[in-house]
């Protein structure tokens, strides 16, 4: 939708929006079109980068991305001489192998022109669930809390000396990314797992795959909400989890607006919170008995302010309350202790937390880096040279079409919960694909029958809407649905963040029996 | 009056400074006198009066279709206020798309009720379920009244009614009254992220938009209803839109920048121009409407042309009354609530079907008091009765006729539908009078062979305007000759030879009854077939669906392959 409402659609060829970054970068180079001042106070590594994107210039990059040189002068144009501008991506960017390289060049553009902590001027990154903020900072990624890393002594030290433990209980080195505990499972090396609030049966790329890695577990735990979810097939202990309006928490968005839910009705059945959870679980390890451990969510709410406290730390919330918070509707961090970011009585002023906010209540601080100063030791953004490597599959004469998988606005994941939300489901209750009418119609594929996709790792049934949305070399299919999409996907995994490349894999399209595939259909929407 | 919220957002409230004195169509926004406040809305039994300084000004909906990107808020908070099951919807978002990849156009349309100056939900209500309020102008329904006969689903060009077939009635948008009392805009409106739908009073244009129009692709003709929902759309549009559920309805530019529907084959390998049986699906929910009017025209024709032909006969008059009994049995099991039938007369002053239903237990009533009066042997007497029963009969079925002329359908709104009616009536009634009468006159044949003229020739001028109309006739016309259009055929050619056999009996004088019976047989295989047809292929002009929601085509599907029976497929298993 927004495509079509866009000034410059660029469409892209799949997983090659790191080589239109650079050229973008090339040109505003090649033009003199950054802001070299901002570059030479406030960025390091000029060099080594200038003279990697200078291998992007537009000619030769408009052959791999798809986008004609024309367009990319134009395009870096407009982004370089525009008094502001702001990039705002989402996982289009993210699920590629090059989904890291791909957010740094967004963030090289906008350093070397200068869109950084300025009015309409940013890199924003919407990202999928209302808490993906929130999980990083408190170390659901395997870290300390507050962005704190195992990797660096002084960090378990402090976090050791908070919980009142032995600074030799925490590993010296982050463990296993999400996406690497498959493998690790294959070969052996991880026989237990506890999954809290995914569906990896359905949400993982290559399902057969997963299937049976997810069969060799000796020994798996699934907390979730729905006892349903397709994982919980290979549980061998399913603990039931409230849902958000069963309990009480904060959580993180992507303008670091720390929200609040309160509980507006009690655990459903025998249900409990996560933090019930976690917390009675951990209460039976040796190691818990020194520790404190909160009762509430609130008092662990007070911790956390505790943990946030520290010279240089972006990330603090300890001017923040619940209460606080709830009336200001969510507050911005870093939100110190003492700040009087209140806007009551002030006028409101450019650059200040209440820049066009009525006075009502602390705000937080609505923009970072408005200095120009980073989170590095010397207080420089990193500029970084991010050279192209192809490495991903792409169509060919067996799988002639580009498979492009996503959302939609009605469900909510693998549908765990939308599923069984008529007002949502109803919307798309049922797999289908996006494609084109022209490649449809050479197929025989007719506008709400069934096709067959297949690639390299399995095939799904879909139903077809002849759109012209998606061009005639590819289909679009909601991830949302079991046994669908990511039989097909082959998701290699970024270097760095270890993302899956869900949006890029070759497939072919094959007419599929029509009554089959409808009792097929049916049997698979049994909620 | 609701509770208003102390952080109630800015963009939740209504703002009109000033209103202009008529509307496009002529007719004063302000709906009272000067100072005359109007009238409690008794909202959930709440006596009071809402301090709204336009309450008696007429409000519309206004949508800005440049800023809609469909994420269904709207859909989904009217769902939640009126806390509707997923298979009804007061507010639907359907899209039109064209152009080709990448230059892609999609125009999303959020449509609830229009609330128009000329209601024909109102007029066409046989229970008197719908109000105009001078209140807001809202046109609100009571299902408590309904009885779920669904005629209001028929005659409202937009879909606003919606009929629900599990709870038996009808519901629609109620312009959330309750809001505009206390100065909020709808629940819709409130909840739209996109700063699309707006509300206010109407002609006003909301604050940032300088466009009221009354047309967008997709939209039928406003000047139908008169109705109160105004549009802005500046974005460039394709030369022409098509829809994404099954009607095959697209909708192509016209040099005065309106779009007019024209057929579109879909291109799809099973359907096409491929002239199909498909004889399951002539079956429909309308199925007891086949048999109400099959049978209601067979009793009026049989009394009226047996006793004009001088030959009124009580065993006539029996079979009228038995005819007209069973069609209004069928016609009642049709509706949602059978046991209220008796409001199907509430509506007389403006309600066509409230007036057939009428004229139908009048003709009824007659004929039995002529089968009374003939049995006693009171001869005057009769011919007075029978003459009211002719007079009853001849309201019954112009009114039918009149039921079937509304513009929101337009393959009925032809005069073919008064040349099926009567003729049906002259076929079918002079076949029963033969059987029925010993010695009938030849005249009963020549009324025969009438009827089926007649119905042949408002077929052939259908067929003729059909295919050269620009409107969703030419669609139903599209779907009769091809998804039917074997069925269309085989009827054709059996109503031609049987008009042939009967104008041949006729002139040779033939009355020996065996070939009379086999030329009744076809007349009423192809009666039932083409009355079946007749309710089966008829495309309103509704507003486009979705890919799956409001799509005809996916909700047959998932009835035949059992999805429906999930109730989060938001389609109900049955749909009647």
């Amino acid at each position: 939708m927004f495509a079509q409402l866009a000034d410059i659609h660029l469409p892209v060829t799949p997983g090659t929006d790191l080589v239109l970054l650079n050229s973008l970068c090339h040109v505003v180079l090649e033009e003199g079109l950054h802001d070299e001042a901002y570059v030479r106070a406030h960025t390091n590594g000029f060099e080594e980068f200038a003279d990697t994107v200078a291998a992007y210039d537009p000619t030769s990059a408009a052959r791999i991305c798809g986008i004609d040189e024309d367009t990319i002068r134009t395009v870096a144009r407009l982004y370089g001489k525009a008094d502001a501008a702001m990039s705002i991506w989402t996982m289009g960017i993210n699920q590629s192998t090059h989904g890291s390289d791909g957010v740094c060049a967004i963030n090289n553009l906008n350093l070397i022109t200068g869109n950084v902590g300025k009015p309409g001027g940013t890199s924003l990154s919407i990202t999928g669930q209302c808490n993906a903020m929130g999980t990083r900072e408190w170390s659901s990624c395997s870290g300390l809390p507050g962005y704190r890393q195992l990797e660096n002594p002084a960090h378990r030290e402090e976090v050791a000396s908070f919980w009142n433990i032995d600074p030799a209980f925490f590993p010296k080195a982050r463990g296993l990314f999400q996406t690497d505990i498959f493998p690790a499972i294959e070969t052996g090396q991880v026989k237990a797992l506890w999954v809290i609030g995914t569906n990896p049966m359905t949400s993982m790329p290559n399902t057969p795959r997963i299937r049976k890695t997810l069969r060799k577990l000796e020994f798996c735990v699934v907390q979730d909400a729905y006892e349903d979810v397709e994982t919980a097939d290979y549980a061998h202990v399913y603990l039931p989890a409230s849902v958000w309006a069963e309990k009480e928490g904060c959580f993180t968005n992507t303008e670091r607006r720390v929200n609040l839910t309160r509980a507006v009705t009690a655990p459903f059945a025998d249900s409990k919170p996560d933090h019930w959870i976690f917390t009675a679980l951990a209460q039976r390890w040796p190691a818990a008995a020194t520790m404190p451990w909160p009762e509430t969510p609130e008092a662990t709410f007070e911790e956390m302010k505790r943990l946030s406290k520290g010279r240089g730390r972006n990330l603090d919330i300890s001017g923040m309350t619940y209460d606080a918070i709830e009336a200001a509707r969510g507050i911005q961090w870093p939100m110190r202790e003492g700040d009087d970011r209140s806007c009551e009585g002030q006028a409101p002023r450019a650059a200040s937390p209440c820049e066009g906010q009525a006075p009502r209540a602390p705000r937080g601080a609505p923009r970072l880096y408005t200095d120009g100063v980073f989170a590095f030791p010397d207080g420089r953004a990193k500029l970084l040279a991010l050279p192209y490597v192809e490495n991903n599959e792409r169509p060919d004469d067996e799988f002639p079409f580009w498979l492009n998988s996503g959302r939609v606005v009605e469900h909510f994941h693998t549908r765990t919960k939308t599923g069984k939300v008529g007002d949502c489901n109803k919307h798309s209750p049922t797999p289908y694909m996006e494609m084109n009418p022209d490649a449809a119609e050479a197929l025989g594929v007719a506008h709400m029958g069934y096709a067959r996709l297949v690639s390299r790792r399995g095939d799904a049934v879909v139903m077809v809407q002849r759109t012209q949305r998606v061009p005639n070399d590819m289909v679009f299919v909601p991830f949302h649905f079991h046994e669908c999409v990511n039989r097909l996907t082959l998701g290699l995994l970024d270097p760095h963040s270890r993302q899956p490349a869900f949006k890029q894999c070759a497939v072919r399209i094959e007419p599929a029996d029509q009554r089959e595939a409808a009792r097929w259909n049916a049997s698979m929407r049994t909620f | 009056m609701i509770p208003l919220r102390s952080d109630e957002p800015d963009y939740a409230k209504l703002k009109d400074a000033a209103a202009q004195t008529l509307n496009r169509y002529g007719n004063p926004i302000q709906l009272l006198p000067d100072g005359d406040n109007g009238v409690s809305l008794h909202i959930n039994g709440d006596a009071g009066i809402g301090d709204n300084p336009n309450r008696t000004r007429q409000h519309a909906f206004h949508f800005t279709a440049d800023n809609c990107i469909g994420c269904h808020a709207c859909e989904a908070a009217c769902s939640e206020k009126n806390d509707l099951p997923p298979h009804l919807s007061f507010r639907s978002v359907g899209y039109v798309e064209g152009g080709t990849y990448p230059d892609y156009t999609r125009i999303n349309v959020s449509m609830a009720c229009n609330h128009c100056d000329d209601p024909v939900c109102l007029k066409g209500c046989p229970t008197r379920a719908y109000t105009k309020h001078a209140e807001y102008g809202a046109v609100i329904q009571d299902p408590d009244i309904c009885f779920g006969c669904g005629y209001c689903t028929w005659v409202c060009p937009y879909n606003a009614p919606q009929l629900d077939p599990v709870a038996g009635q009808v519901e629609k948008c109620n312009m959330c009254v309750d809001r505009l009392e206390v100065g909020l805009k709808p629940a819709c409106v409130s909840a739209c992220v996109g700063n699309a739908l707006d509300f206010g009073v109407v002609e006003n244009a909301p604050e940032g938009r300088e466009q009221t129009d009354v047309r967008i692709p997709g939209f039928p003709d406003p000047a139908i209803t008169k109705a109160n929902i105004r549009f802005e759309h500046r974005n460039p549009t394709p030369l022409e839109v098509t829809r994404p559920d099954s009607a095959p309805v697209k909708y192509r530019r016209d040099t005065d920048s309106a779009f007019r529907p024209v057929v579109d084959p879909k291109d799809d390998p099973g359907e096409g121009a491929e002239r199909r049986w498909n004889w399951s699906r002539l079956s429909s929910r309308e199925n007891p409407l086949v048999a109400f009017t099959l049978a209601v025209q067979a009793g009026v024709g049989a009394f009226l042309t047996t006793f004009l032909a001088g030959h009124g006969a009580a065993p006539v008059a029996l079979a009228a009354l038995v005819l007209v009994g069973l069609g209004m049995a069928a016609s009642t099991a049709h509706l949602g609530k059978t046991l209220r039938f008796y409001r199907g007369f509430n509506n007389l002053r403006h309600s066509n079907l409230s007036r057939e239903a009428l004229a139908t237990v009048c003709f009824g009533a007659a004929a039995g008091a002529y089968l009374v009066a003939d049995l006693a042997g009171w001869p005057r007497i009769a011919l007075g009765i029978g003459a009211t029963a002719v007079a009853a009969g001849i309201a019954t079925i112009y009114y039918m006729v009149r039921c079937y002329l509304i513009p929101a359908r337009p393959f009925w709104n032809h005069w073919q539908t008064a040349a099926a009616f009567v003729g049906t009536s002259l076929a079918l009634g002079g076949w029963f009078g033969l059987a029925l009468v010993p010695g009938a006159p030849l005249a009963l044949c020549w009324a025969i062979a009438a009827g089926l003229a007649l119905e042949v020739a408002g077929l052939l001028g259908h067929a003729r305007d059909m295919r050269a109309a620009e409107h969703e006739g030419a669609v139903s016309h599209y779907v009769q000759t091809t998804t039917f259009g074997r069925v269309y055929r085989l009827r054709n050619g059996v109503l031609l030879a049987n008009l042939a056999l009967v104008g041949a009996l006729a002139v040779a004088g033939v009355t020996h009854p065996a070939p009379w019976f086999a030329a009744a047989l076809l007349g009423m295989a192809a009666g039932t077939a083409g009355r079946a047809l007749f309710y089966v292929v008829v495309v309103p002009t509704t507003m486009p669906g979705a890919f799956f929601w409001r799509n005809k085509g996916f909700e047959e599907h998932a009835r035949e392959i059992g999805l429906a029976a999930n109730p989060a497929v938001g389609v109900t298993p049955t749909d009647h």
